[in-house]
């Protein structure tokens, strides 16, 4: 199949407001574009996305052949490479596309929630020691290694059992993996099409955070908004819980350029001009585009056992820090998410259903109540999102809500959203006085580097509770909880 | 970083864009596939305009005591890419 769109967008898109929390770049905004860009956002968060390219790069995705009903953007979007970060496009698998720029380099980056038994009194006086822990048993940083090192024969295990392969090694519990996105494997996962240069940048990186905003924090539940849900999460007020965010680290990132450049180079060959040659891509159903799914889905498998071994690292630092034995320890996995991968899902098109290939990139799946995709214990509520904010913030669990499956395929944001570059934020901001405001708030953050700490500080992110008003609003998920950091452990 | 080991890269694209896409990416692998880093580059293009480069790369093995690692860079982009084939020039844009 040949792939052939017309030239699009060569400026900053007209946008249509709906309404309250929705915008629209109109289907004539410009040649090529099959269906409208749609926008859940508000005034404050718009203001933070003028004059900068992800609105153009929302109707780039909608001249991709196949797409079906919109090309989303969440109310966190930002600019990403190809499609926009919080960008999320559904293709059908006969008619459509599969792009590895609208999945992301950082395949399945994700976010993990664990409960520990205690309250915040239990450890705060201990919590300075607990971090220097946590410090110590999860690598971080630039190029991080030396958590789980593999032999080469190992790999392909990994990439096909994911947090199974790390369950089944003694790193974790059976009862973590229910309460994962996918269980923490997806099943169709061809290890042998994942290059070697992918699997030696694995091979040293399992269980390391890695650098940039990838972090580890401890949390203390600060509210609840839905008492009967969070009541079931085991998040009430005082308690204390761990997030952790990372991802596939240099594996995932090698299957993508591997892919990228694979898939630039078939339509060069084929004539295809595209408007940005970062939206490399392939018919869903053709060879190549098979084999970016299931090398995709081997990536995805290593970021779930990365954050099932890391879990391992908690588990064995809380221990450590509080002098007790990690097998009495009841720390349990909340939920597991991937914000940064493309499923097969069944979805309301035109009237009828339809299996389409969701995209989603810096965005979540939002399922709702009754789905079967959501753990049976949280059923009846809705599949839990967990929301990383930044560090001087909160985070947040919400649950997908009903009309989420109809307004966004099911889908929602994935954290606050940037407002500055990392470049610009390491201009911006002072170490020293990123660290004693924070220290001025009793939160203890330990960093391997201080890049690691300027380029994320609170002021370069928009504002989380923004952000999730408005992803309320617009009717894709609500909030059950939200965390506050007591200390943060940054790559 | 010093040249103290040498190492041949080479790349080959459809055009000179993609060219230094897999050029740039296969320097990167080779920092992170085993801490390779690059200080000196002789490099002969080839074709006209350039679609295939052959290199020869000097360097040494990253040693955190001597090598402040600040940023890491996970890919080479295709995002505004520009290629100023006269002057020998390039501005790519990386993923940190």
């Amino acid at each position: 199949m040949l792939l052939r769109w017309a030239r699009a967008v060569p400026h900053v898109p007209n946008l249509v407001r709906r309404d309250e929390f929705t915008y629209e770049i109109p289907r004539d905004e410009a040649a090529g574009m099959r269906v409208p860009g749609v926008l859940f956002s508000d005034e404050a968060l718009l203001a933070g996305v003028a004059g900068d390219p992800s609105l153009t790069q929302l109707a780039n995705v909608a001249t991709l052949p196949g797409i079906e009903r919109n090309a989303l953007a969440m109310p966190d979007i930002h600019f990403g490479y190809g499609f926009p970060v919080g960008g999320v496009a559904a293709f059908g698998l006969d008619e459509g596309i599969v792009s590895p720029g609208g999945i992301g380099y950082d395949i399945n980056c994700g976010v993990r929630l664990l409960r520990t038994p205690f309250t915040v009194d239990e450890i705060r006086p201990k919590l300075g020691g607990l971090i220097d822990r946590l410090y110590r048993e999860v690598p971080s940083g630039v190029g991080s290694r030396g958590g789980y090192p593999l032999a080469r024969s190992d790999v392909d295990e990994v990439l096909a059992g994911g947090a199974r392969w790390a369950v089944a090694r003694g790193l974790g519990r059976a009862e973590d993996l229910p309460m994962q996105e996918e269980e923490g494997r997806i099943p169709s996962a061809t290890p042998s099409v994942v290059s070697d240069a992918a699997r030696q940048r694995g091979m040293k990186q399992l269980g390391t955070l890695g650098s940039g905003n990838h972090f580890l924090e401890v949390q203390r539940v600060d509210a609840v908004f839905d008492r009967p849900f969070a009541d079931v999460l085991g998040l009430e007020p005082g308690r204390v819980v761990v997030m952790l965010h990372t991802g596939s680290r240099g594996l995932g990132h090698q299957v993508a350029t591997d892919f990228i450049q694979e898939m630039d180079r078939r339509l060069a060959s084929e004539g295809v001009t595209l408007v940005d040659r970062q939206l490399s891509c392939a018919p869903v159903g053709s060879e190549p585009g098979q084999r970016y799914l299931g090398a995709m889905a081997a990536a995805a498998n290593f970021a779930w056992a990365n954050r099932q071994v890391i879990t391992h690292g908690v588990r064995r630092a809380f221990a450590a820090a509080l002098d007790r034995n990690a097998d009495d320890l009841d720390i349990a996995v909340v939920y597991d998410i991937a914000h940064n991968i493309a499923k097969i899902e069944e979805h309301r098109v035109d009237g009828g259903t339809k299996r389409v290939l969701v995209h989603r990139k810096g965005a979540t799946r939002a399922f709702p109540a009754g789905r079967e995709e959501v753990p049976e214990r949280y059923r009846a509520y809705g599949q839990p999102v967990l929301i990383p904010g930044d560090m001087g913030s909160a985070s947040y669990v919400l649950a997908g809500l009903p009309t989420s499956m109809d307004r966004s395929f099911g889908s929602s944001c994935h954290g606050a959203g940037r407002r500055l570059s990392r470049h610009a934020a390491i201009r911006a901001f002072k170490y020293d006085e990123v660290t004693r405001g924070l220290a001025g708030r009793g939160i203890v953050v330990r960093s391997a580097s201080r890049e690691g700490v300027t380029e994320e500080a609170p002021g370069a992110y928009k504002d989380v509770e923004e952000v999730v008003r408005v992803a309320e609003g617009a009717g894709l998920t609500r909030r059950v909880a939200r965390l506050v950091p007591l200390g943060v452990v940054k790559g | 970083m010093r040249p103290r080991k040498e190492r041949a890269v080479s790349a080959s694209g459809e055009d000179p864009t993609s060219l230094v896409v897999a050029y740039l990416s296969q320097l990167l692998l080779l920092q992170q596939e085993e801490g390779f880093l690059v200080r000196e580059i002789r490099a002969r293009p080839l074709g006209e305009p350039p679609t295939a480069v052959v290199a020869s790369v000097r360097g040494e093995l990253f040693d955190p005591a001597r090598h402040p690692a600040r940023i890491e860079v996970k890919a080479i982009t295709f995002h505004d890419l520009e290629i100023d084939l006269k002057r020998g020039r390039a501005r790519v844009i990386v993923d940190i």
